[in-house]
């Protein structure tokens, strides 16, 4: 099949949406348009994916870059945001892989902690879980990392996970099971140290 | 506890996400690199096409012209030729291979013709003989396949006729033709069924070529010939129709016009297309 079909069968599927149309023909203003519509659902995820701000924003980076190119996968089905996510799970493997040795080398530097809300307490206990859970989701595989993410953490449906990374749903409510299973064994000796200290 | 401790971390994670990061210093650079692709794609038509076209216009020049098929029979004579041969040049070794493709000659096949001197001048029209089976009996390199396929099918195993007498002075019946050898070659057999060319110039070559080299008619060969090169003296062919002209006046002993036909090929005027043979031609008429 050629391009110019895939082009007019995705124009077609994609129904009246305009902004859609332009992001199939390629153009950068679209994208533009894209991205301030929904840069924040990405990046989130991003954040939460990978757990290091930086390795966060190249990857929110590589997603909208990518979209004109996977403009022609986008059958219509789904929303445009849904589809963004699902980049970024295509695109997450080397970014998870870099976060992880960034938060290595920032481990062996002692890292400052930011003060940015009125209660730096909580900030600072808040920051420390979210680190805690992220060196933790870094011993998992990533499937299970991205199922556990999307279903625990942005609190998605499973059928909605399924759709981002085109797995069955049982499969996806597997994958979590796992992931839950391994983080509560790896959390389960911090916890104890902590209440023991 | 480990639920709640996870639940919470959970949480924590979840409102990480949500403080607002470095937006506008990502857009800018996702529209950068967004633009630099579009540039980079620009600047690789504006560069590209312009040089597809350059050679798409130049080998359409060169098929007018008929340099094409002489270029691509150079390129492929210097890339069949191995590095170490010391051996005649391949398009020598190929003479005798009637409908052999033009990369698929053996070398270590009998069929090199010795050079003219070497021969005793008593068994000089024998030679010349010889040379005229040898040389007319080739398919021209020149040649779409299907014209040289055609022959091959129209005349597969050929008996080893003597030449008509009297066509050429001093013609023995026990001269061997090489065209008795055609499983030597290796050549594929070709369809049976093959359209008629659609281009007139193809078709007048090939009326010329069948008269020639399967109704072996050299009078009337000598015609369409001349017929061909009247009607397309700059045609794809043509230098291939001048060389097969002479040779039919060599076979109608009609030597001083052949020898005047064949100098231009012995003195170079088209290259070394069929250099050495019309040499040789013209030594053994006694030029």
């Amino acid at each position: 099949m050629s391009w110019s079909n895939v082009s007019l069968r995705l124009v077609q599927t994609a129904g009246d949406d305009p902004l859609v149309e332009r992001l199939v023909r390629g153009e950068p203003a679209a994208v533009g348009e894209v991205y301030d519509l929904h840069h924040q659902a990405v990046r989130a995820f991003a954040t939460r994916l990978v757990g290091d701000a930086s390795s966060a924003e190249d990857l929110v980076h590589e997603v909208f870059v990518s979209l004109p190119k996977a403009m022609r996968n986008y059958r219509g089905e789904s929303s445009l945001r849904t589809f963004l996510i699902s980049i970024a799970v295509n695109h997450a493997r080397h970014h998870v892989r870099s976060a992880v040795r960034r938060r290595s080398a920032l481990e062996r530097m002692h890292r400052e902690p930011r003060n940015d809300s009125g209660d730096p307490e909580h900030d600072a206990r808040r920051r420390e879980l979210a680190e805690l859970l992220s060196r933790a989701l870094d011993e998992l595989p990533l499937d299970q990392r991205v199922a556990f993410v999307l279903c625990e953490v942005e609190e998605r449906t499973s059928r909605e996970v399924a759709e981002i990374v085109g797995a069955p749903e049982g499969t996806v409510r597997t994958r979590l099971f796992h992931a839950k299973k391994k983080l509560r064994e790896m959390l389960q000796p911090l916890h104890s140290g902590g209440s023991e200290s | 506890m480990t639920d709640d401790l996870l639940k919470e971390a959970t949480r924590a994670l979840r409102e990480e996400g949500e403080e607002p990061q470095g937006s506008d210093l990502t857009r800018a650079r996702v529209m950068l690199s967004l633009h630099a692709a579009k540039r980079k794609r620009r600047s690789r038509l504006a560069f590209g096409v312009p040089l597809v076209a350059v050679f798409v216009a130049g080998a359409a020049a060169a098929q007018i012209s008929g340099a094409l098929p002489r270029a691509v029979d150079r390129v492929v004579e210097v890339f069949s030729k191995p590095a170490t041969d010391t051996s005649p040049p391949p398009r020598e070794a190929r003479q005798p291979a009637q409908g052999a493709p033009l990369v698929s000659a053996n070398p270590e096949e009998p069929d090199h013709v010795p050079p003219l001197d070497e021969v005793d001048p008593e068994a000089e029209p024998n030679e010349l003989e010889q040379r005229a089976d040898v040389l007319d009996d080739e398919p021209p390199p020149d040649v779409a396949p299907d014209v040289a396929a055609r022959q091959k099918v129209e005349e597969p195993q050929r008996p080893a006729a003597p030449a008509p007498a009297g066509k050429v002075p001093g013609a023995t019946a026990d001269v061997p033709s090489r065209a008795t050898e055609p499983e030597e070659t290796g050549a594929a057999p070709a369809p049976s069924a093959d359209p008629a060319p659609a281009d007139p110039s193809h078709r007048r070559y090939l009326e010329a070529h069948q008269a020639h080299f399967v109704a072996h008619d050299y009078a009337r060969a000598l015609a369409l010939w001349e017929r061909y090169l009247q009607e397309f003296p700059r045609g794809r062919f043509a230098a291939e129709a001048q060389y097969n002209r002479a040779l039919c006046l060599v076979r109608l002993g009609r030597n001083s016009e052949a020898k005047q036909a064949l100098e231009p090929f012995a003195n170079g005027r088209y290259g070394g297309y069929r250099q050495t043979e019309a040499q040789a031609l013209i030594q053994a008429m006694g030029g």
